[in-house]
């Protein structure tokens, strides 16, 4: 194909008849098929020019919408980031793919009144095209801290006119974070904090230990565990590596589809090393809730942190 | 080739249409009438009314935007692959053969895992500097005072590409998950950050690749012929190929610093045009940039209409659409081809 032999082109010009033919046909159904798919999508739209008197509220970023439900404020949720994890009943709610991707003109089909996120909540241009369209862009920072999460529950409550809600959770998470801070010092007393590793398991993959910067190194250090990872983020650590550091407890959490029936007892079929380690030979290997990994310092994450410290407490020696 | 000349308007009337859906599509209902008006308006700067601002808002900022830089980049891709392809005299070659998609991916790494903060300018900018200089080395590597030869030039692209590879490799071992996603998503391409910065840039560049390399037409067919033949025509060789391979640097290196990396169009598109108006640069150049441009304005539609409210990279479905079409193509061509 690539010389310029006159045999060629003329075989060439013999053909080119059908060929563009069929090239021009099948761009022009391709775009036939483009657009009657785009046009469907029309059908779901809200008109813009219909100002409801019901907010319609968009969250990006698993912590956000997780207060969002928290503030009961659920029903005025129209559409969510991929991160998200949304109630059995309500999870139909239209999806915008990734909060660091967001589609400026997908969220203006949804005609939002507001469109909450955290700091990731992206690109910078999408949020721009949002601002000039007077819709309410608000950005929370993301949060690990108890100070960061009360201020965000009362910039939300402001937000969503939920004050009397924001009042009721941050009085129950104020007791939470009491209840956090008995039991961390019940286990202060007892000497040493339980070293911790926390291991994020996937099917066929090697697993990846949770350090520090990591959710899970947040609710180690709630439940007042000590993560002995390390490295901050996640990193692949062999068998042999986690032997080595010899952890009191093993937390585990699955990122497969696959429901196993016994988590600890397959993992321990994978990777029997495990056994080994004090926490393997005190039966000290749990399974915490893959929810409380996602969005940082949250109810999900609270809760787990405190069962993970009456655990602790529980245990006799470590 | 008496029936050539309803290929120009076949495929010109395809490259308006594309545009004006791409105008017209979108997850925000507008009709046709109003996107046109939209459009209009934002051209003339009169208010010719009957817009509601939030919908000219729509037109001004994310679709004719993205409508030209899908057009510009598509062109811009289709044509430096016919170039290189003849260059290189090989059916394989694509735009990043001389490694500039390769460094640019590895500079665009290094920005979004080291210097998270830098901001999307800071990755264009690494991206486009990164591509060049990832060019200038594989040029270098392949010059000797003799000349500069192509077998050396392919080969020493590919190893270049493969420390690029190790390079994004090492970086992805590093990277935390949220730059992960980002690294993983950019090398997919996509048309979603069109700004009118990058528009114009995008714009500027398509002229002056399409200019110059029309002119490098004629010099292009020579070179079919063989290097040597086309030295023994009065063609200096070396200067053409260090002209070609600096637009298509720069052209190429604009387009992934605005999109991300979009494969296919460049290696497909001038094969498709060839099957149709065989190798002559002067016909294959243009009508390759015009397809190209209308195949990326389309993939762009597809990117935004398949998953709505959510969006597709668009070089997932450069490859969804146009490769299947190819290798109809292919299979459809082989008897003849052999």
């Amino acid at each position: 194909m690539f010389n310029c032999k006159t045999h060629l082109k003329t075989k060439l010009s013999t053909r080119f008849k059908t060929t563009s033919k069929m090239g021009a046909t099948a761009i022009f159904s391709i775009l036939a098929l483009i657009s009657s798919s785009a046009y469907a999508h029309d059908g779901e739209h809200v008109n813009g020019h219909e100002q409801s008197s019901a907010p319609r509220v968009i969250s990006a970023g698993a912590g956000m919408t997780e207060l969002v439900f928290a503030l009961d404020a659920g029903d005025e949720l129209v559409a969510v980031d991929s991160t998200s994890q949304l109630p059995k009943d309500k999870e139909d709610i239209a999806k915008l793919g990734y909060h660091r991707m967001l589609s400026a003109e997908g969220i203006l089909a949804l005609s939002p009144s507001l469109v909450l996120g955290s700091d990731a909540m992206g690109p910078k241009a999408t949020l721009d095209v949002l601002s000039s369209a007077k819709i309410n862009v608000v950005q929370l920072p993301h949060a690990n801290t108890q100070t960061q999460l009360f201020s965000n529950i009362d910039a939300m409550g402001q937000l969503l006119k939920r004050e009397t809600q924001a009042k009721q959770l941050k009085t129950e998470l104020q007791q939470s974070f009491t209840d956090l801070e008995r039991k961390q010092q019940q286990i202060a007393n007892k000497g040493d904090a339980p070293k911790v590793l926390f291991l994020l398991l996937q099917a066929d993959r090697p697993a990846r230990v949770g350090g520090d910067d990591t959710a899970a190194d947040i609710i180690i250090k709630l439940a007042g565990g000590n993560n002995i990872a390390g490295f901050s983020g996640y990193k692949s650590v062999s068998q042999e590596g986690i032997l080595a550091l010899q952890p009191d407890v093993i937390l585990i959490s699955n990122r497969s589809d696959k429901e196993t029936e016994n988590p600890v007892r397959s993992l321990l079929k994978k990777m029997p090393l495990l056994a080994h380690t004090p926490a393997g030979k005190n039966e000290q290997i749990q399974n915490l809730n893959p929810q409380a990994l996602i969005g940082g310092l949250g109810m999900s994450a609270i809760e787990a942190a405190d069962k993970l410290a009456s655990d602790f407490i529980s245990v006799k020696r470590y | 080739m008496d029936n050539r000349h309803w290929l120009w308007p076949c495929l010109l009337t395809a490259l308006v249409i594309t545009s004006l859906m791409s105008v017209s599509i979108g997850p925000l209902h507008i009709s046709p009438s109003v996107s046109f008006s939209a459009v209009i308006n934002w051209a003339t700067q009169i208010d010719i009314g009957s817009v509601a601002p939030h919908e000219q808002l729509v037109i001004d900022q994310v679709r004719l935007p993205r409508t030209l830089l899908a057009l510009a980049v598509g062109a811009v891709l289709a044509q430096c692959g016919a170039v290189m392809q003849g260059l290189f005299r090989n059916p394989l070659a694509d735009p990043g053969i001389i490694g500039v998609s390769s460094g640019a991916a590895f500079g665009a790494a290094i920005c979004i895992v080291l210097f998270p903060q830098g901001g999307e300018y800071a990755v264009a900018i690494s991206a486009f500097l990164a591509g060049l200089v990832t060019t200038l080395v594989v040029y270098r590597l392949a010059s000797s005072p003799s000349g500069t030869s192509v077998v050396l030039l392919l080969l020493s692209g590919v190893a270049v590409a493969a420390l690029a590879g190790a390079g994004i490799g090492l970086l992805t071992y590093m990277a935390d998950d949220m730059a992960l996603r980002d690294l993983t998503l950019w090398q997919l391409g996509s048309i979603a950050g069109a700004q009118w910065h990058y528009v114009i840039l995008s714009l500027i560049a398509l002229a002056v690749v399409s200019w110059q390399f029309n002119c490098s037409a004629k010099a292009l067919n020579a070179l079919l012929l063989g290097e040597a033949e086309a030295r023994h025509l009065g063609l200096d060789v070396d200067k053409l190929k260090l002209k070609l391979i600096v637009l298509c640097a720069i052209g190429v290196g604009i387009s992934v610093a605005a999109t991300g990396i979009i494969g296919f169009i460049g290696l497909v598109v001038p094969h498709l045009v060839r099957m149709m108006v065989g190798p002559d640069h002067k016909q294959l150049l243009p009508l390759s940039a015009i397809l190209g441009a209308a195949l990326l304005v389309l993939a762009d539609i597809g990117a935004r209409a398949i998953v709505a409210p959510s969006e597709l990279p668009v070089g997932l479905v450069t490859a969804l659409i146009g490769a299947p079409f190819f290798i109809v193509l292919l299979l459809k061509q082989r008897s003849k081809l052999v």
